[in-house]
């Protein structure tokens, strides 16, 4: 009997990958755990792993197709060989080693007609961009409720099912308050113009990491207030520090950068601002305040943008976080960064340095609050006690939400940050 | 300032209204002498004589005709059935023609007058008298429907209805006549009809009511908010047409639940008609159906049965809190 291998549940409210190669030919006989494909998701390209030796029959898919979860790939001929009962997780990304079963089968939902939602919750997918359809409803009778919605599109597990309510007539004790959402915003784009009337276009396909920025990159600007606070911090010193003990570095295998430093100099004071390292439940009306300190650093990929998190940052010493970070840098370069290394921050920060500018407006990575922006840092004039001195300066702008926090509390925030840059001393655990 | 029950609230708009304007008039059956089955026009015939407070026989029909003949000669009727359960009886002369003047005249004619009935239950009456017949009157086309909920709106929006230029129907719920007493301005003070009024803010559930059923609203919100913190707005509708809808979807927005409480039967009565224009104005802020609490689909039951028959705080409340549940 021929067995069919389908595209395992992926975890983390993941529903699709795309695939990007296909490393078997149909006729092939391949052994367990040999590579079979390598598919991209919203969160990392991972490779997957055959889960049974034989022959293959048939291939299903094709590079380039995103397929769901559920999906056939492959088709192994009979060969008399043990049929794989679960689906294997992926080698490559331990983090997705999450049971198959946690998710139903879309089809069956798709033959039973609508999916059960009310208007509200039809609203809040609509505007967060989540298919229904994908969504495993936790209310009464299956129904999708707000939550579930939340969690599909911050790609968050949904919540287990609840426990079957009593009818709501039968009901003895009065039910809790209902939750009090935020008013959101419904936006739809008006439809483009045909451009073909002033000249020829081409149209390509966004790739699915680019979908995903856009989803993520809308959802923030959309949902959140944003506010950005600009300052500069005089880092001549920390420069210095810096070109003096880049060899001694090396030679404990570590590029030492300004990057590491801002990190530690960010999750220092994050500490004292708790705010900036937290998220906001509007369903609850509730500050979640993060009693972890993990930050993620943008990283230019070929791809696009990418966001790989260092763990407990406050605890750990500049060089460390030197070595850590290069290392995740190179993981995500090379395609190769797990879905651990892809989430959990709860703060970020994007260098844009090396490429250039004198100063960036970024985007909060939701649900994460705040974000941190540094250009390139550059030999100024600065006026020091009457005198006009050559002084390396940075330019940082950090954006926060303004929900949780105002304007005094980010300047309070961004001037702490500011001056451990300028008393590196202090980065260094001297003081 | 004073603090008058509902009867004395209305018998003042109705005094304030016939001394500022001589065209205004008071008829109806035991209006005059006797100051009306509930003494709303009390003391109007010693004042101002058989020509304005008109005892009229016992025919309704006819005291409606009459009305609408003197309003189209420019008088200002304001006429008393004794209970809206009797209205039947003049009904022809009500939607055939005081209703139809503003349009058979191109606009040009109103048929300014108010017909006055008692109306609803709660006063363990007897058949006829305990009706809620308000959407009757609603779902025609050139009347206006006023119910008040207090003696201070009651006054208010009678001396607006006396002063509107088109009929208008004036339900006045027997069960609030005596209820409550409240501080009611010296001066004359008129209300804009059409217009519904939040009785109570509240974020996570829309009560619309109206009349009698106001009181009701009231104490259940009162109770959700002791019982689980739930903060109820209180929608009082006032004018049952034309309908405040934009008032109604703005609560909504706010709330995403809405129950309806009235005391006519269920079957094609307001709550169908405010429920579907919930679902017009505020469909994608719906969190669950809009639920209807309201008497059952039958004939006025008698006294000893209508505590059963007209919704009460116990029914309110459940429905309530399926709604909030849902």
């Amino acid at each position: 009997m021929p067995r069919q291998f389908t595209l395992p549940d992926l975890g983390e409210g993941l529903t699709e990958a795309e695939i990007v190669a296909v490393l078997v030919h149909e006729g092939q006989v391949i052994d367990e755990d040999a590579p079979l494909l390598e598919v991209e998701t919203d969160k990392a390209q991972v490779e997957i792993p055959s889960p049974i030796g034989g022959r293959i029959e048939k291939i299903h898919v094709a590079p380039g197709q995103t397929v769901k979860v559920g999906a056939v790939l492959v088709t192994f001929a009979d060969n008399g060989g043990p049929a794989p009962t679960t689906a294997p997780s992926p080698k490559t990304a331990p983090a997705m080693a999450a049971p198959a079963a946690a998710r139903p089968a879309r089809e069956s939902r798709a033959a039973e007609g609508p999916v059960a939602a009310t208007p509200a919750t039809r609203r809040l997918a609509r505007e967060l961009g989540v298919d229904l359809r994908a969504v495993r409803g936790s209310g009464p009778g299956g129904r999708v409720l707000d939550t579930d919605v939340r969690a599909a599109a911050t790609g968050a597990r949904p919540a287990p099912a609840a426990r079957p309510q009593p009818a709501p007539a039968a009901a003895e004790s009065a039910p809790a308050g209902p939750a009090k959402p935020l008013a959101t915003i419904g936006l739809e784009p008006p439809p483009l113009p045909r451009f073909e009337q002033w000249g020829p276009v081409e149209r390509a396909p966004l790739s699915h990491l680019r979908r995903t920025i856009a989803l993520r990159m809308t959802l923030s600007a959309t949902l959140v207030p944003h506010v950005t606070h600009f300052d500069r911090a005089d880092i001549t010193e920390l420069d210095a520090i810096i070109a003096r003990n880049l060899e001694a570095a090396r030679a404990h295998g570590v590029t030492l950068t300004l990057t590491a430093f801002l990190l530690k100099a960010a999750a220092l004071a994050l500490r004292a601002h708790p705010q900036f390292n937290a998220s906001l439940d509007p369903a609850a009306g509730e500050m979640i305040l993060k009693r972890y300190c993990h930050l993620g650093v943008a990283v230019a990929t070929p791809r696009g943008l990418i966001v790989p998190v260092l763990r407990d940052v406050d605890g750990k010493p500049v060089l460390e976080i030197g070595r850590e970070l290069a290392a995740l840098a190179q993981r995500v370069r090379d395609g190769k960064a797990t879905l651990d290394d892809l989430r959990g921050g709860t703060f970020t920060i994007t260098n844009i340095g090396v490429l250039g500018g004198t100063a960036a407006i970024p985007i909060i990575n939701y649900p994460e609050v705040a974000i941190l922006a540094v250009a390139r840092a550059r030999q100024e004039a600065v006026v020091r006690q009457g005198q006009i001195v050559p002084r390396m300066m940075l330019p940082l702008t950090l954006t926060f939400d303004h929900r949780v926090a105002d304007g005094a509390d980010g300047a309070r925030f961004a001037t702490e940050i500011v001056s451990l840059l300028e008393a590196p001393e202090r980065l260094l655990g001297l003081v | 300032m004073a603090k008058l029950n509902m009867v004395k609230a209305l018998n003042l708009a109705l005094l304030q209204e016939m001394e500022r304007d001589p065209d205004v008039l008071v008829i109806g059956e035991d209006v005059g002498v006797d100051g009306g089955v509930f003494r709303v026009t009390e003391d109007l015939h010693r004042k101002f004589g058989s020509n304005r407070v008109v005892d009229s026989p016992l025919a309704e029909a006819g005291i409606i005709g009459a009305s609408v003949g003197m309003a189209l000669y420019g008088l200002k009727p304001v006429c008393e059935i004794q209970f809206s359960g009797f209205a039947f009886q003049c009904f022809h002369q009500i939607e055939n023609h005081a209703a139809r003047y503003r349009m058979r005249s191109q606009g040009r004619f109103g048929c300014q007058m108010v017909v006055r009935m008692p109306y609803g239950g709660g006063v363990r009456a007897l058949e006829h008298h305990s009706e809620s017949e308000e959407q009757f009157y609603s779902h025609i086309p050139g009347l206006k429907m006023v119910i008040p909920s207090g003696p201070r709106n009651a006054r208010a929006l009678l001396a607006a209805a006396i002063r509107d230029p088109d009929p208008v129907i004036f339900f006045e719920a027997k069960a609030l006549y005596h209820a409550a007493k409240e501080d009611v301005p010296d001066e004359i003070e008129t209300m804009e009809i059409g217009r519904a009024h939040v009785d109570r803010p509240g974020t996570d559930l829309t009560l619309v009511a109206y009349g009698a059923m106001l009181r009701v609203a009231r104490e259940v919100a009162l109770r959700l908010h002791e019982e689980s913190g739930v903060e109820a707005e209180i929608v009082d509708l006032l004018t049952i047409s034309p309908l405040d809808r934009d008032t109604l979807a703005a609560s909504v927005r706010k709330t995403g639940r809405a129950v309806v409480v009235h005391e006519a039967p269920r079957s094609f009565g307001p709550g169908a008609e405010i429920a579907a224009s919930i679902m017009e104005g505020a469909f994608l802020s719906l969190e669950a159906p809009v639920r209807r609490v309201t008497a059952h689909d039958v004939p006025f039951v008698g006294f000893a049965r209508e505590r059963a028959n007209v919704p009460d705080v116990p029914r309110v409340l459940a429905a309530c809190r399926e709604t909030l549940a849902f």
